[in-house]
């Protein structure tokens, strides 16, 4: 039985036993059954017959384990980009087109060339390289924007190793950026160049091949010097991006983590928390959180294990004071909140009545706001708190007042900032917050226009900034079936607004307070009035029919 | 089978409507691409009335 090995990128081959890696822990062989021709459809025994230590059992499988943990470190590493979609580059079609995860195994003392660089198509040692850079990387074309971040100094190092084991070698890199921040890393960049290994700033288009000596010729725009440049060469090495492991979705559905927008997992703050997930007790390590190198692996690694000891050893846990409730008589088991909570801290089971995980939910008010039939409480923000609030701004001359939701983190803080700043803007605005935008209800926009607000904006975080892992998403969805429902009744839409507001941008908060303004202006005390009759509360039941078929749809 | 549709938004800020690509289950910060404001209304296509 002869298989391509996987770990030699199929340069050389394996049977159906096999170490899977020279280093791999702990280095023994594994028998693979999909691969055994022997057991077919019993096994032949032959394995069995000629081990001395009776190592081999056919019925071992794998098996679910489970075990109750305090904490979880997510390091499920990456996966690198498949070039085969970008055919420009001829990796399917071209031997001598290889990928750098390719040109590792070539130049490997324990590859399968025993470390003799040859290139794929005769066995021959190139004699002239090209390296083409950013390879999945940094290109929106094909929805991949994100910096690798390893690629660069990888390239660099190889081209030093072929410069240190075959001098006569020459090296040519096409990039369009070289990114060499780290400690040591921009000498290591020096030293290539020093070497002779030729930078040229330009990607290629395509490559090309000429099909006598399978030689490859790149034309490429040299932007450094604005010249068109045909370079021949022997090989071609894609140096490839690398991408979230696959396996990254179903983790992330066990754990309630959410994902940023490159697809990797996000953390719970970019710069405070780059180790804690926003879910508790979950810790990341490695590429599964951004591409980062080695040393940046190994540092966050080690914060991951200390986040988890100091947790772990405390002897007791913190939990949020600001959390929901559920009232299990006023609760109709309809599950709308475990829906959209987004730590997953309700619990709950078709016909029972939900129930909170305290120490699972980190209090965004998100199943508060949904809930329809007041059955949670929101401890420090309950309904009554808020619609007090609301009636209370608005008990006087309301027509004159821009009424704004804000949420705690972003854009209460983003106001806090124009203030500090001393950024001007109309002073008519009237803020209430709230720990998430999610926590705003329906019901609370529509009583503050009950009240007579002109305006009226809910706003919280930029997507990629929500502290309750995604929750504003809700928001979104629940400001969408308001902008609908008022145009129903007749009031003008564009009178709720929706922005996300960071804490760092007073600018943008005092810009949208002077839109609002204007905004405001052109409202009328009849078309308030108009408003509040439109929006008076309709008997309970029909409300509740109504509200049950708008999320329905 | 394309997971991807064109869809209408308009800015309840400047009142811009505009078409853009959107995919399946995209999780995505919109913005006008005319003013910049966040309050951007997903316009549903109207279901076509039923014959007779």
């Amino acid at each position: 039985m002869v298989k391509p090995d996987e770990y030699q990128m199929g340069f050389s081959s394996r049977k159906a036993i096999y170490i899977p890696f020279p280093q791999a822990v702990p280095c023994s062989y594994i028998l693979n059954m999909a691969d055994c021709l022997g057991n077919n459809p019993i096994a032949c025994g032959k394995c069995v017959e000629v081990c001395e230590k009776q190592a081999i059992n056919y019925d071992d499988k794998d098996e679910i384990v489970t075990r109750e943990v305090g904490a979880v470190i997510v390091a499920i590493g990456l996966q690198v980009y498949d070039p085969t979609e970008m055919d420009e580059y001829g990796y399917t079609r071209f031997d001598n087109v290889i990928t750098s995860m390719e040109f590792e195994r070539l130049i490997c003392a324990g590859g399968p060339t025993a470390g003799h660089f040859v290139r794929p198509s005769d066995h021959e040692r190139p004699t002239r390289i090209g390296f083409i850079q950013c390879v999945g990387s940094r290109n929106s074309k094909i929805g991949r924007p994100w910096c690798s971040n390893i690629c660069c100094m990888n390239t660099i190092k190889d081209t030093l190793l072929l410069a240190d084991h075959y001098p006569d070698v020459e090296n040519v890199v096409f990039y369009q950026d070289i990114r060499a921040f780290g400690k040591s890393f921009e000498e290591m960049f020096q030293r290539s160049k020093e070497a002779g290994t030729r930078y040229v700033r330009g990607l290629p288009g395509d490559i090309e091949e000429d099909p006598e000596t399978h030689n490859l010729t790149i034309t490429v725009e040299n932007t450094t010097s604005g010249k068109i440049e045909r370079h021949e060469l022997d090989m071609v090495v894609l140096s490839v991006g690398v991408e979230s492991p696959k396996d990254l979705a179903k983790i992330s559905g066990m754990l309630t983590l959410s994902k940023t927008s490159d697809g990797f997992f996000m953390e719970s703050h970019p710069k405070l928390k780059p180790v804690d997930a926003p879910t508790r007790g979950v810790f990341f390590s490695g590429f599964c959180e951004a591409p980062k190198d080695i040393k940046d692996s190994v540092c966050q690694a080690g914060a991951a294990a200390s986040r988890t000891g100091a947790l772990l050893n405390a002897g007791q846990i913190q939990i949020e004071a600001i959390t929901s409730r559920i009232d299990e008589q006023a609760c109709k088991n309809c599950g709308a909140c475990a829906k959209v909570c987004p730590y997953g801290a309700i619990a709950w089971e078709k016909g029972h009545p939900a129930v909170v995980i305290e120490a699972a939910c980190a209090g965004c008010g998100s199943c508060g706001a949904t809930c329809q039939f007041g059955a949670i409480t929101m401890r420090h923000f309950t309904d009554d708190q808020l619609l007090a609030q609301v009636r209370a701004v608005l008990a006087s001359h309301p027509e004159d007042k821009v009424f704004a939701f804000a949420c705690n983190w972003c854009s209460y803080a983003g106001g806090d900032m124009a203030g500090i700043s001393r950024i001007q803007y109309p002073s008519t605005n009237r803020v209430v917050r709230t720990m998430c935008s999610a926590r705003v209800s329906e019901e609370m926009v529509l009583e503050a226009f009950r009240c007579g607000a002109p305006i009226v904006m809910v706003s919280g975080c930029h997507y990629a900034d929500c502290h309750y892992i995604n929750a504003n998403r809700q928001t979104v969805q629940r400001v969408q079936r308001l902008w609908d429902k008022l145009e129903k009744a007749g009031v003008r839409p564009e009178r709720l607004q929706l922005e996300w507001i960071s804490a760092a941008e007073g600018q943008k908060f005092a810009k949208v307070m002077k839109q609002l303004e204007e905004l405001r202006k052109t409202v009328t005390s009849k078309e308030i009035q108009q408003t509040k009759e439109a929006l008076k509360p309709k008997p309970k039941k029909a409300a509740r029919k109504e509200e049950a078929a708008a999320v329905a749809n | 089978m394309s997971t991807t549709t064109i869809e209408t938004f308009r800015c309840m800020m400047c009142g811009h409507e505009y078409t853009e690509e959107v995919e399946k289950g995209e999780d995505k910060e919109r913005s006008c691409p005319k003013c910049r404001s966040n309050s951007i209304r997903h316009l549903k296509k109207k279901k076509p009335a039923k014959e007779g």
